[in-house]
């Protein structure tokens, strides 16, 4: 039957979702489309963000939920500064695009608690609860492998019970591993992660899926993993940052954060491979371990200050956005990169200076933030890593977004 | 009273350099004036001193200026008890032709001639004042307009009879649930607030109601009108001097649009009836009285569409975003679907249609609806193609509302049921779609009818907020002519001038030209056909002394004798001077001002052409044609406003009446072997004074290729 393709009725709760996530302007656009002519990223054929802002208007959730172009937008807000009418475009894509996450999300209920402000108290929880768990059972741990360091946390907090205040901490040097021992880390956030990969495999998949699906067999090229590939020029190089004329500094921002993740996650690669293979433990010193020494703490510390002043940088354009606002749903991230930033580089800086009272309590807000982007990567903000990439690809297999491409070239 | 004649000539403004003022000084006694004077600066204190010493001292009772456009300076130039006739040296002849050239000067000379020749023949004018002089005004229609008219007359004074055809006030306006809103920020609906306007009239004592009454008849004219209003107590007679027209408008008929389902389906009703449902509480689907939850709106259903009513009714969408209000404050998970061809909300509602936009719930797109079918829940089902979202678009809702557009009460009764010759009705409102309107484009609320003003939702489509307005101004007008009528002047756009056309009708030969042909219908007859003047109603214009073969229709200082003088003056130069005369009729609206134009642009003409101002085409009478031909002028122009359905002309049918008598006269030239193009009418608006230059060129050309008329000599 060739019955014609009738758009699906509005869904009102959809368009609440996106009002509600930094799209409350949404139903003021009336389509004379300056949004599509200011946008220096849109591939010129059937180009964004105009035909979202009418679909959004009229709660085409599936359209929106399988269109690629939500995820090529990079939010320079060159849309939002002209748009005659105030329905701030790039403020309704970056709803458009909480809303997908949370729609996308596996297991479906950590979308809405990662979305919900009045949830953030118990998503902030559960990772506190989570390491609490983890240390308390440290001990075991010792008994089976008893050449690592036999303090554990409620160790020293029984030496507090009965000499009262932080001042009374175990002597010696402060170790990391003290508090909470390496193979416990790595279990934990192994295991995180290993969730957070899951969740997010299926996201993607259920999103190319329903972005195949939306878009029919017609013009697909057969090179999904060569286009993903093709993206990561892209990526590394932020060009597309560099398109938008609105938010330059996003670019400073992004790029600091984006190069100070990677390195943090080397720096975390390197002492995994020196502990597990090597058989070297932390803290390293200079005269024991010599280059390698040298190269985690340079790596290391060169990306805690990127993350931070990536993160303040992104900080101040928030705030200072007179086009555009944010959601709890960005803030939410910009907190978490500048907090990760903030309370990792505090610990090493409270261990050198050997302030026994603030140290394991610096540490352990950090690792709750290393949690939290962990355990919520798929369903957070952060997921935008994964899923601009996805969309890029899908876009570059439906031979969309090439233009851009040339034009960068 | 024995005509003095004085003649001042201004030298200002250059005309003194260009012309030569001797031989225009020594025209003055050769012509029999009295007195003849120079002034550098007339308009000045001093000039126009001159002339009123010489009013007081030499008794100088008839006046030629020569100087200036009689376009200005005419406050200065006014001299009560005088006759006044300016001649335009400036405009028309210094500043549109070279200076102190033998052409320039002859025209001068003869604009001299033509106006002395005029003016000697002029008498002064009397206004005539009609006895039983009434100022109350009749308000036909109790709804907001009426309402609003009544009021503000009485405010200012004047008594109100006010007819209402339903049982109580109100108007379409007392059956809203709310209305739009009617002040910054345009966002909210307000109450109707109907009660406390009916309040203000009850409680008005110069305010008369009669509710349950029709206008059964009117008869008379501005001033005097006599009306028979029919009341469910039997006839009852006002005597009132003007009236406003503002009874609405009523809904299109929707039974005639089953192809939008209207009828066949129980859950399509239109935008009256959802506003009825509002109105008493609840919106529901008639199929089943259950809550209408999601609700369509078709907008122009039977609107811009040649099979219904061709016209935009203006309010719909203005109206189906009210009610798509109404749909979302009953229920806020409702949903209400808005499908136009084009969303208008005129003027501040832009703000209006904004704040629907705004509410999640409305979904407005432009479209194409493609198919109404009912469903098995009784649900009415919405294809639209053609959307704004570039796929078709399938809803099924509790209710589709079809946004139905207003028929104007004009369109198919005659209303006012006047007692006139040319009958009970407005004329000619096919023009604009039975709407009471009369595309006097310089002049709202005048409707041909003098002293009949119309207003509100019966002109045309508009809201409360425009009926308001448009009720103030008609009251205004309405009032202006019973002033005027109380001084025996004209109503615009002859504003003031208190001539009027006098028949000398021992010599009417009852050919019922004038009372046919006033677009006022100002003349009624007497059994015999003789016309039966009424002054009030007349506008001036001179259209029936255009018309009149015997010639028995003139005006005081304004008439077939008078101009033809002015044509017999103008000085024909022999065939061997190879001098060609022409002379352009030019309508004093538009094309003389056009011409004033030209000239203080300074674009210069051809030489040949005498102008003769007119007070519309329509008052040209033919034999100023034969009397110029037979004069030996070449060439004749009549250069009026545009006619047609979209005239621009003054006076309604003054231009294409002329152009009609000027047919006739074509044919005959033809007939008498005499080339039809000597003549020719052309259609000049205001603002084409820079075409001037080249229509007069042109024209000049042709009567070279015609060549010089043979009565010439003669």
């Amino acid at each position: 039957m060739s019955e014609q393709q009738f758009l699906a009725e509005p869904d009102l709760q959809f368009i609440n979702d996106i009002q509600k996530s930094g799209g409350g302007d949404l139903k003021k656009c009336f389509q004379c489309a300056t949004c599509s002519v200011v946008c220096n990223v849109t591939p010129e054929d059937s180009p964004f963000p105009r035909k979202e802002m009418i679909w959004a208007q009229w709660g085409q959730k599936e359209k929106l939920m399988s269109d690629p172009d939500v995820w090529l937008c990079h939010q320079c807000n060159d849309c939002t500064a002209n748009c005659p009418r105030g329905a701030k475009p790039g403020d309704v894509f970056a709803g458009i695009r909480s809303a997908a996450i949370k729609a996308l999300a596996f297991p479906s209920f950590m979308g809405t608690l990662l979305s919900s402000p009045g949830l953030a108290i118990i998503a902030w929880g559960i990772p506190v609860v989570i390491l609490l768990a983890m240390i308390s059972i440290m001990p075991g741990f010792y008994s089976v492998l008893p050449h690592l360091n036999p303090h554990s946390f409620f160790g020293e907090m029984f030496e507090q019970f009965k000499n009262p205040g932080w001042g009374n901490m175990p002597s010696g040097p402060i170790k990391w591993s003290n508090f909470y021992p390496e193979l416990g880390i790595d279990l934990t956030f192994l295991t995180l992660a290993t969730l957070a990969i899951i969740s997010l495999a299926v996201g993607l998949v259920r999103f190319w899926n329903t972005m195949e699906k939306n878009h029919g067999e017609k013009g697909l090229i057969e090179t999904p993993v060569y286009n993903v590939i093709g993206t990561v020029p892209t990526i590394l190089s932020h060009d597309r940052f560099m398109e938008c004329d609105t938010s330059r500094n996003r670019y400073y921002g992004h790029l600091g954060v984006f190069y100070g993740f990677v390195g943090a996650f080397v720096t975390t690669g390197l002492v995994m491979l020196s502990l597990w293979v090597a058989g070297i433990p932390t803290p390293y010193t200079l005269s024991e371990h010599g280059v390698l020494t040298v190269i985690v703490k340079v790596i290391g510390n060169i990306s805690a200050a990127a993350i931070i002043i990536g993160g303040i940088v992104l900080w101040a354009q928030r705030a200072s956005f007179k086009k555009g606002s944010s959601s709890y749903f960005d803030w939410t991230l910009i907190v978490l990169v500048t907090g990760l930033g903030v309370t990792g580089l505090a610990a090493e800086l409270v261990r050198v200076e050997d302030l026994r009272s603030i140290a394991y309590p610096t540490y352990f807000i950090h690792l709750v933030f290393v949690a939290y982007l962990f355990l919520y990567f798929p369903f957070s903000k952060m997921a935008h890593l994964a899923y601009r990439t996805v969309g890029m690809a899908f876009a570059r297999t439906a031979q969309r977004d090439m233009v851009t491409e040339e034009e960068i070239a | 009273m024995e005509n003095k004649l004085g003649v001042y000539i201004c030298t200002g403004c250059g005309i003194g350099e260009a012309l030569d003022i001797e031989k225009l000084t020594a025209m003055g006694p050769q012509n029999g004036a009295a007195v003849v004077k120079t002034h550098e600066f007339l308009c000045g204190e001093k000039g126009s001193q001159i002339i009123q010493e010489d009013i007081k001292d030499e008794g100088i009772n008839t006046i030629v200026i020569a100087g200036c456009s009689p376009r200005v300076n005419f406050d200065v130039f006014d001299y009560p008890g005088s006759l006044v006739e300016r001649i335009n040296l400036r405009e028309h002849v210094i500043w549109s032709h070279t200076p102190n050239d033998e052409d320039t000067q002859m025209l001068a000379e003869d604009y001299m001639r033509m106006g002395i020749s005029k003016v000697k023949k002029m008498e002064l004018s009397e206004p005539h004042i009609e006895e039983d002089l009434t100022k109350a005004v009749l308000v036909i229609g109790g709804g907001i307009t009426g309402m609003t008219a009544a009021i503000e007359s009485a405010k200012a004074g004047y008594g109100v009879v006010l007819v209402e055809k339903e049982d109580k006030l109100g108007g379409f306006m007392g059956k809203l649930h709310k209305k739009l809103p009617m002040q910054y920020p345009y966002a909210k609906l307000e109450d109707p607030g109907v009660e406390a306007i009916v309040a203000k009239i009850d409680n008005d004592p110069d305010i008369k109601v009669y509710t349950s009454a029709e206008v059964g008849a009117i008869a008379g004219q501005p001033g005097q009108f006599d009306v028979t209003i029919n009341t469910s107590g039997g006839a009852v007679n006002a005597k009132v001097g003007s009236v406003v027209l503002a009874t609405g408008w009523k809904p299109y008929d929707a039974t005639k649009l089953d192809t939008y389902g209207y009828g066949e389906f129980a859950n399509v009703v239109t935008n009256v009836q959802l506003e009825e449902m509002a109105k008493n509480g609840k919106i529901v689907r008639p199929s089943d009285g259950r809550p209408a939850k999601n609700v369509a709106f078709i907008q122009c259903a039977g609107q811009r569409d040649p099979e219904h009513l061709s016209y935009c009714s203006s309010v719909c969408c203005l109206t189906s975003l009210k009610q798509a209000m109404y749909v979302r404050q009953q229920d806020k998970n409702a949903k209400a679907y808005i499908f136009y061809k084009d969303m208008r909300t005129p003027g501040s509602y832009e703000l209006f249609y904004k704040a629907a936009q705004d509410d999640a719930g409305i979904f407005l797109t432009k479209g194409n609806v493609t198919s109404i079918t009912e469903d098995g829940a009784a649900n009415v089902v919405v294809e639209v193609n053609d959307t704004l979202l570039g796929a078709p678009i399938k809803v099924a809702v509790d209710l589709l509302v079809l946004a139905t557009g207003m028929v104007p009460t004009t369109a198919d009764e005659p209303i006012l049921n006047l007692q006139y010759r040319q009958g009970p009705a407005l004329p000619d409102l096919e023009l604009y779609n039975g709407f009471a309107d009369s595309n006097f484009i310089c002049f709202p609320y005048e409707t041909r009818r003098t002293g009949v003003y119309s207003a509100g939702a019966v002109k045309m489509p508009q809201t409360i907020a425009e009926s308001i307005e448009d009720a103030t101004g008609a009251a205004l007008k309405a009032i202006q002519v019973v002033e005027a009528a109380a001084k025996g002047i004209a109503v615009h756009p002859r504003a003031g001038d208190n001539t009027y056309p006098e028949f000398f009708l021992q010599r009417c030969t009852q050919c019922k030209r004038c009372t046919e042909e006033c677009p006022f219908g100002t003349l009624d007859e007497d059994e015999k056909g003789t016309p039966q003047p009424n002054p009030n109603r007349c506008r001036r214009c001179g259209i029936c002394m255009g018309a009149c073969p015997e010639r028995i229709i003139s005006f005081k200082n304004y008439s077939v004798d008078i101009l033809g003088s002015a044509i017999k003056a103008i000085d024909v130069p022999d065939e061997e001077e190879e001098k060609p005369r022409v002379v352009a009729f030019v309508c004093e609206n538009d094309a003389y001002p056009a011409f004033d134009m030209a000239g203080i642009n300074r674009l210069q003409y051809n030489p040949n052409v005498r102008m003769i101002p007119v007070r519309c085409l329509g008052s040209v009478n033919t034999v100023w044609i034969a009397d110029s031909l037979s004069g030996g002028i070449d060439g004749i122009l009549l250069i009026g406003c545009k006619y047609g359905d979209d005239y621009q002309c003054h006076f309604a049918k003054g231009s294409e009446l002329a152009n009609y008598r000027l047919e006739k006269v074509q044919e005959t030239l033809d007939r008498l072997a005499l080339e039809s193009d000597r003549i020719q009418l052309m259609q000049l608006a205001i603002n084409d004074y820079d075409k001037i230059p080249s229509i007069i060129e042109e024209f000049m050309e042709r009567l070279d290729e015609i060549g010089p008329n043979p009565y010439k000599g003669f």
